[in-house]
Formats: C-alpha cells, sequence, structure tokens
C-alpha cells in the first residue's frame, strides 16, 4: 500500500529510545489517566433501558454487545451497504469517489483541487488522510495545506506526527508547544499558557479558514439509508472546513458507515464517552447535501472520497472484527505499553493496541517492519475490556503474532518452537526439561548472552536462577512425608 | 427538495466485487470472546441515561446543558426580558449581532436593535466580525443538553459557529428526550436531509494543551441557551 513508511527502523530501537524519555513517560501518562477516568465517569451514565426514553435499567455492558453485533452485521454485508451509500450521496448531489489505495484517494483530491484552482486548502483532523500521505501530495501540486486541529497545527508545524488518534499533541507540553509557536508560527514572546497559546491559535487558523479555497475532513461515519457524513469534533474547525470553503472533500475508510440512524445513535452515544468522556462532543455535524438555494452558507460542491487501502484485505479473515472500530482511542489509554512509550514507538498512524493490530494488516504480509509492531503489547487484555464495541483486540493481536511467525519465521526456530510445545505437553518430559534448565543455567550462567541471536533477548532481562530443588520434587516429598 | 446527481469517479464494481469476495471467505469462530447473537442488534436496545428524568424533561435539559458547559438560563416567557439581554450586552461586549432567519431569532434581534445593537440578518461576511450569532434551534436534547441546528433555517449553520458568542432561544415544546429522539426522525423526513445539521453539545473546547479543558477555539467562545415558553 501507497504512503507506508516505518523509515527503516526497528520496533526495539524506538521503544529504547522512548523509554529513555523521562519526560515524554510523564506527559504520557498524565494524558492517559486523564482520559480513562473521564471515559469511566461518562460510560456508567448510559445503558440498556426498558423503553425509549424511559429510566436506565442495565449496564453499559448491555450497548457493548449490542454495539459488537451491530458492527458486526454491519461489516458483514459491507459491499451491498456502501453501494446504498453511494446511491443516496449521489441523489443527494454529492461527488462519490472509489479509492483503491491511498494513491488513488491523493489523485482523486489533487484532481479536485486542480479544477477549482485551489491554493490554500485547511484540513480537519483526518487519520485516513494520515495513512495516505495526502499533505505532502497537495503540496507538491503547490497547494498550501494548513491543518487546523489544534493537536494537529502543532505537530504540523513542528514536522512531527500525531501521536495518539484523539490527542495528537499528547507528547508535548505548555513549554514545548510555546516553542513551536515561536519558532515556526510567528508568535512573539508568547506566554505558556492553555488560554495564551489558544487564543493564538484561534486567531491565526481565523484567517486561514476564511481565505481558503478546499475544505478536507475526515468521516466518522456515513449513514447509508440517508446519504449522510457525520463528523465529531470539539473545536469547531471540523465545521469551519466543512462550511467555509467553496469545496468540500471528505475521506472515509470503506468500515466507517452504518446502515441507518439507530445504529448511529448506538455508536454517537458510545463514541465521545469512549473517547474523551463527554456524553456527545461539542459538535456532531451531519452534512447531506452541498448548498442548496435556500441556504445562507456552506460548500457549492461536496465530494466523498471512499477508501480501502488494504481494509478490503481483513474482510472474511479472522481480523475482520478490526473494521469495526470507532477510532475513539480508550484502548491506547488503558494500555501499559502505550503508557510507557507513547504513540511515536509504533511507526506509523495508528498507535496503541488498535495501531499494534491495524499497521500489520494495513501494511500487507510482505511488510516484516510493520509485523513485529503486533509484538509492542503485554497480553493483558485491558483494551478488549475497554474497547466500546467489543473488538477482542488481545485475540487479534495473538493472532497477528501467530500470521507473522508463520509468514517469517526460520524453520529452524518453528522446529525449536515445536519441541518445545511437544516437550513442555507431557509431565515427563517437562520435568526432564526442568532438569536440564538447571543444569544448564548452572553452565550458562550469564554465558547465554554470548549465544548467537541470545543478547538482544537477553539485554533487559535477568535470566532466573533456577532452584537446585524444583517445586515438583518438594510437593512429592510433602506429600510423602 | 431537487438537486443535480452527483459524479462518480473510480471503479465502483470493482471497489466493491474485490470486497464481496474477501467478505465470502470463511474463518473459525473467536472461542476466547464469542459473538454476541445477531439478535443483540435487531432492533437495538434502546439507550437508557441517568442524566434523564423522564417526568422531568425540561428539568433533564437545563441540568445537562449546563454540565454541558452551556450557559443556560429558564425564562417563563416568549423571550427573555430586556434585563436579560442589556445585562447580556454588557456583560459579553456585544456591539454587532447577526441573527438566523427563524421568528423567535428575529424577535430577539429586534430587541438587541432597540437596546443599541448593530443588528443584521446572517451573512458570512457580516457574521465575521460579529459579537453575537442569534439562532433558535429546531430541537432540544434532554439527556444530553445538545441544541440541534438545522441549516434549512436559514443563517442557522453560520450564526451559531462565527460569531464570538451563540445566543440560541429554545422553546420548550422543542425540547424531546434523547438523541434517538432527533437522529430516527431522519429517514422519514419528507423534504430529505438538509444540507448540515449539527448537534451542539457544548462550545467550542479543546484538551489539546495538557489535556487541560480550554474553552472558544475556532468555535463560539460561550453559548448561552434562554429556554422559554412556547
Amino acid at each position: 500500500m501507497s504512503g507506508f513508511s516505518l523509515h527503516g527502523t526497528e520496533l526495539r530501537d524506538r521503544q529504547i529510545s522512548a523509554l529513555s524519555n523521562v519526560e515524554l513517560k510523564r506527559k504520557v501518562a498524565a494524558g492517559v489517566d486523564k482520559f480513562a477516568n473521564r471515559k469511566s465517569d461518562t460510560l456508567t451514565q448510559i445503558g440498556r433501558s426498558a423503553e425509549h426514553g424511559e429510566a436506565m435499567t442495565g449496564t453499559p455492558d448491555d450497548l457493548r454487545l449490542a454495539a459488537r453485533a451491530m458492527r458486526h452485521r454491519t461489516i458483514q454485508r459491507l459491499p451491498e451497504i456502501l453501494e446504498r451509500l453511494a446511491d443516496n450521496l449521489l441523489a443527494n448531489g454529492i461527488n462519490v469517489h472509489w479509492a483503491n489505495d491511498g494513491a488513488e484517494a491523493n489523485a482523486a483530491i489533487a484532481a479536485i483541487a486542480r479544477r477549482i484552482g485551489a491554493k490554500r486548502v485547511v484540513k480537519g483532523k483526518s487519520m485516513a488522510t494520515e495513512e495516505t500521505g495526502l499533505n505532502e501530495a497537495l503540496i507538491g501540486i503547490g497547494a498550501e495545506v494548513v491543518e487546523t486541529d489544534l493537536g494537529e497545527w502543532i505537530i504540523q508545524l513542528d514536522h512531527d506526527v500525531p501521536s495518539h488518534i484523539v490527542a495528537p499533541a499528547l507528547h508535548l507540553d505548555r513549554y514545548d508547544i510555546k516553542r513551536i509557536f515561536e519558532e515556526h508560527a510567528g508568535a512573539e514572546e508568547i506566554e505558556a499558557t492553555p488560554e495564551i497559546l489558544n487564543a493564538f491559535a484561534r486567531r491565526e487558523l481565523r484567517q486561514r479558514f476564511l481565505a481558503a479555497d478546499l475544505g478536507i475532513s475526515g468521516c466518522n461515519l456515513a449513514i447509508a439509508e440517508t446519504g449522510s457524513i457525520l463528523l465529531v469534533e470539539n473545536e469547531g474547525n471540523g465545521r469551519m472546513c466543512t462550511t467555509m470553503p467553496r469545496v468540500h472533500i471528505a475521506v472515509m475508510g470503506m468500515e466507517r458507515i452504518v446502515e441507518n440512524w439507530d445504529d448511529a445513535n448506538l455508536v454517537l452515544n458510545l463514541l465521545a464517552r469512549s473517547a474523551s468522556g463527554q456524553p456527545l462532543s461539542s459538535y456532531t455535524n451531519i452534512i447531506s447535501r452541498a448548498r442548496g438555494p435556500g441556504d445562507a452558507d456552506g460548500p457549492e460542491e461536496v465530494h466523498v472520497v471512499i477508501l480501502d487501502n488494504g481494509r478490503s484485505a481483513l474482510l472474511g479473515t479472522e481480523f475482520e472484527e478490526m473494521l469495526n472500530c470507532i477510532r475513539c482511542g480508550a484502548c491506547l489509554n488503558v494500555c501499559p505499553v502505550y503508557r510507557q512509550t507513547g504513540g511515536h514507538a509504533y511507526g506509523w498512524v495508528y498507535s496503541g493496541p488498535m495501531g499494534a493490530v491495524l499497521t500489520p494488516l494495513l501494511a500487507g504480509r510482505d511488510n516484516p517492519e510493520a509485523a513485529e509492531v503486533a509484538n509492542a503489547s503485554t497480553l493483558c487484555g485491558a483494551c478488549t475490556d475497554a474497547c466500546p464495541v467489543g473488538i477482542p483486540l488481545q485475540d487479534l493481536l495473538l493472532a497477528a503474532r501467530r500470521r507473522r511467525v508463520g509468514d517469517s519465521a526460520s524453520t529452524l526456530e518453528r522446529a525449536g518452537w515445536k519441541a518445545w510445545a511437544s516437550a513442555w505437553s507431557h509431565p515427563r518430559t517437562y520435568e526432564m526439561s526442568m532438569k536440564g534448565a538447571s543444569v544448564g543455567s548452572g553452565l550458562l550462567g550469564s554465558r547465554v548472552r554470548r549465544l548467537p541471536g541470545a543478547k538482544l533477548w537477553a539485554d533487559g532481562r535477568t535470566i532466573p536462577e533456577p532452584s537446585k530443588v524444583s517445586f515438583r520434587a518438594l510437593w512429592e516429598a510433602e506429600e510423602h512425608s | 427538495m431537487s438537486v443535480a446527481a452527483g459524479r462518480e469517479t473510480g471503479d465502483r464494481h470493482g471497489f466493491l466485487a474485490r470486497a464481496a469476495a474477501k467478505a465470502s471467505r470463511s474463518h473459525g469462530a473467536n472461542l476466547a470472546h464469542p459473538m454476541p447473537p445477531a439478535s443483540m442488534a435487531d432492533g437495538l436496545v434502546p439507550i437508557g441515561y441517568r442524566s434523564l428524568d423522564p417526568a422531568d424533561v425540561v428539568g433533564s435539559y437545563l441540568r445537562n446543558a449546563k454540565g454541558a458547559l452551556l450557559d443556560v438560563h429558564r425564562h417563563g416567557a416568549l423571550l427573555p426580558d430586556d434585563n436579560f439581554l442589556r445585562a447580556l450586552i454588557e456583560a459579553e461586549g456585544i456591539r454587532k449581532v447577526v441573527v438566523s432567519n427563524e421568528v423567535l431569532a428575529v424577535l430577539v434581534g429586534e430587541r438587541l436593535a432597540t437596546l443599541g445593537c448593530a443588528v443584521e440578518p446572517y451573512s458570512r461576511e457580516a457574521a465575521i466580525d460579529a459579537d453575537l450569532g442569534v439562532t433558535c434551534p429546531r430541537w432540544g436534547i434532554a439527556a444530553t443538553g445538545s441544541l440541534v441546528q438545522d441549516s434549512s433555517l436559514e443563517g442557522s449553520r453560520g450564526a451559531s459557529l462565527v460569531p464570538r458568542v451563540h445566543l440560541a432561544i429554545l422553546p420548550t415544546d422543542r425540547i424531546v428526550s434523547t438523541t434517538a429522539d432527533v437522529l430516527s426522525n431522519f429517514a422519514t423526513r419528507t423534504d430529505g436531509m438538509p444540507a448540515n445539521i449539527v448537534l451542539i453539545s457544548g462550545p467550542s473546547r479543546t484538551g489539546d494543551i495538557e489535556m487541560i479543558l480550554t474553552i472558544g477555539v475556532h468555535g463560539p467562545v460561550k453559548v448561552i441557551v434562554c429556554v422559554v415558553d412556547p
């Protein structure tokens, strides 16, 4: 797929670099804790109800089960529902572009930009366009591209990349942001308080919204039955990008869709609660047409780019449920690995448990750099518990590791694991192996580090000293005493 | 509303045929975390809200709007009175006002004009340096405290977005219980969907700097809701 690059680095190196940055760990931990606490506060406020408009009678878990079954039903019928969406978008006068990969999406968007002579582009937050590398493509045809989500703007100014799916600048603090505004945005001796920094961004970006020819947004959810695009945000930049410029283009991953508004209602009630701990985000923005004769504002042209970029390969596989993801970021906020390293160590657009599953899958099977990202997990299962649509992330992480080994492990490595599995399946051979370990470790001691291939593994680990008498032997002695 | 159909580029057939072919493959069920029965998703369970008192929908709205950081007031009349408007002008430094083309918004605009504000119907040009935008939302949602703006009410899209402060006049008979009451109506609208509908559930806000709640990023710095008698 296009736009994919881990810059030729290894997961291990990226993690070591992140772990050695104490400041980064402090910022990330503080951020994810706030997210996770707010989520648990608000998610307990909803549950099953006996009847519509009546009081709550159940727990949010009922809604999670319903959401999982609903997302599953939707993804199972994805081609048919996409077809219905496209027909209804077209009937509403919205233009539809099918993009098999990132390059096709970028080309379709660049063609629109050229036709309308777009010089200034404003963007709302869109992870799909991070995937495709759209900004570079637009800059390549001579357009100026400005990210307008505050966090995205900060990192764009700093030539950085997002480190959290909901809070892209989670890894920066106010002093970092002050420096970035002074170095790259012409701020002079600006005070490092959230209010002052925010006011500066509002002033600067307001000018960009008014001057822009083209607004580009992502798409949280498309609703097939009415041909609508739904965007969720707090800042108002998404509304600005989709209201002010003459032309609006929404880029949607092909799985960001529901069949009808009942399904949309369920996602909406879970999404903001899980993402930022709000019952609803400040703005839930629903777009179904270009500006009509009775409208005082809004774009004259609306386009939707429907992007595959590796997603359809998940259909009909054990990874299919990853397409149920609603991109709330709840799994990042509870992940012990994300907490220690932040998002950049994952190497690509998506981070945390969902990123550790999605990165190898979207990159395709011939990409060992991406495949190893599935190892950025402890398999503790906190992500599975946190997911509002019940994606069994720990199972998918395990499956992704299994696939990696199946694809790339050497014959020797596979034979070794097979022998180990077989030995530990039987009491006798298990016992022998433990005795062997006692002897072996006594002989090897710290020399294990010198074994070929073992150094990387042994670094950072203390090899336990096996006891001279095994637990089994002690147990048996106890039984016979 | 009839509009010219949109144009389509790319290979729809190839795109969907590939997806259909992939989807027709089969894979083993997840035994560790089995998929709940499909019936869980048929006629989804209604959502209950602790925040909603079915016996007092207006009271629920007032409480939840406040929780969503809207500046909400209850007026026992069709319009907020002049004292309220005078205090608003004073507190927020209101000079220029744009109003959307809705009866109650226009009436409030007339009052503001007599109190010395420069009032204009909404236009993008007028809104850019306006201090206040006045709208009359189509609905309020009690369980979340949200306002629902519908762009087919002319000017309501921009008047609720561009000016520094947004004033919404919400009659109690437009307050519904839950998000479902609003969303499930969309499919059966006889006039089709308007260009834009927005659920406003707070002032423009961000947590992008150290996760500290900061109000007033690109939309209104303050949203004032006057809940009035119909």
